[in-house]
């Protein structure tokens, strides 16, 4: 059984487009002991690259603590021929989702659709539970695109509405290192949201509720909406009534003493001011520089477990 | 998952797709009318009339096609790529022009 660790590198080196030839030549290693290492074949310890340079290898692809980064958006590509295998051409990122899964994904779409054009060019967003990741997907310009979420079964789409428009500008300047980790995830939200206000409107339109009013609302109770006597549970219409009743005291486990009736508190005696000042001496106080802070122990780091050992599970 | 319209302005190429209508039906109306386009003036061969049907046929293939693309396009834009729209189209234009151009 492979090591995941091959299998990860051998898929994000297909998406990346790195080739052997690269790779081995980013590393300082030789083609022939990153062969040996990815096919997982029986060699000696001179013949593979040392840990050293699979660190190397792993931090080029982006994997950072046995994961993908999450402070940027990976960019993956997956190149369709005319007559392609689905389950081959997209063996890299079943593998990425069968690892790192389960993820959203969303349609990055220009905003004017380009009326004369010969390329096939499709980007996706993908939206993992620690990063993000854009998957570029270039068919042929005769054929349809043969990427379907419905094929993986880690993978779904993030809303009904699965295409987001970019402005152009943006979206032709879509490559490695363009959007950052919040554009992603605004984009992807704005996707996920955008049927939920489509249903908002609706219904507020069935209930006759004009947007002037929700305003209003709003804007009036500074957004301490669930204090109203009606409110409207989800989406769905069903109206909760609430009471304008103050909530109960959380019963309280300490025990507070007695009060004290006034006949037991005993009146303190008067005091002359002048001779309580005389009677207590007034002594130097040295001011003594406060000794600086012993240094606090470095809190010991993790051990680093670069370990793939899960095996991969097969469908 | 439900096939929304997606919120992509198809407008530019409704403009294009227009743009190749007018121009067919405007060489139609050239041929029709004047008589020095006429084809079969300068040169004639065999069969010309029965090329003329097959490349009608295939041109309005080819529409029909194309019009089916692009529906589909407006469903789920990251499934049928524009090229694959605009490619069977510019064919279209092409061949129904040859049969307009052939006919007389």
């Amino acid at each position: 059984m492979l090591n995941i660790n091959e299998n990860v590198v051998k898929a994000l080196m297909t998406l990346r487009g790195i080739t052997l030839e690269n790779m081995a030549n980013l590393i300082h290693a030789t083609e022939a002991q990153l062969w040996m290492w990815l096919e997982g074949a029986e060699a000696s310890e001179e013949e593979k690259p040392s840990a050293d340079r699979e660190r190397e290898i792993l931090a080029l692809l982006g994997l950072h603590e046995n994961r993908p980064r999450g402070d940027v958006v990976h960019y993956w590509t997956i190149r369709e021929n005319f007559l392609c295998n689905v389950r081959t051409t997209y063996a890299p990122l079943l593998v990425m989702l069968e690892v790192f899964g389960p993820a959203k994904v969303v349609h990055l779409a220009r905003e004017n659709d380009p009326a004369v054009t010969t390329e096939a060019t499709a980007y996706f967003g993908l939206q993992f539970d620690t990063f993000f990741a854009i998957l570029e997907v270039q068919g042929h310009a005769w054929r349809s695109i043969r990427f379907d979420p419905d094929l993986f079964s880690n993978l779904t789409w993030a809303s009904s509405a699965p295409s987001v428009a970019i402005p152009d500008a943006e979206y032709d300047k879509l490559e490695p290192g363009a959007l950052s980790v919040f554009s992603m995830h605004k984009r992807i939200q704005f996707s996920t949201e955008v049927p939920l206000w489509d249903s908002l409107r609706e219904l507020a339109l069935d209930r006759g509720i004009r947007a002037e009013e929700v305003i209003t609302l709003l804007q009036s109770s500074n957004g301490d909406v669930l204090n109203r006597a009606e409110r409207v549970e989800g989406v769905t219409g069903a109206r909760v009534e609430v009471r304008d009743t103050p909530l109960e005291a959380p019963a309280v486990a300490v025990k507070l003493p007695p009060v004290q009736t006034p006949q037991a508190v005993a009146t303190p005696p008067a005091v002359k001011q002048e001779a309580a000042v005389a009677a207590v001496p007034v002594t130097p106080v040295q001011v003594t520089a406060p000794s600086p802070a012993a240094p606090s122990a470095p809190k010991p780091r993790p051990a680093r477990t670069d370990d793939f050992s899960v095996p991969l599970r097969r469908q | 998952m439900d096939n929304q319209q997606s919120s992509i302005n198809h407008g530019l190429a409704s403009t294009v797709y227009s743009v190749g209508i007018v121009l067919l039906m405007s060489a139609s109306t050239a041929v029709s009318n004047v008589p020095a386009l006429a084809f079969s003036s300068y040169f004639d061969f065999l069969y010309r009339k029965e090329v003329c049907v097959v490349l009608y046929a295939l041109g309005a293939l080819l529409g029909i096609y194309t019009w089916y693309r692009h529906g589909k396009r407006k469903e789920m834009p990251w499934k049928f790529p524009q090229s694959s729209v605009f490619l069977p189209y510019c064919l279209f234009v092409f061949v129904t022009l040859l049969a307009i151009a052939i006919t007389k």
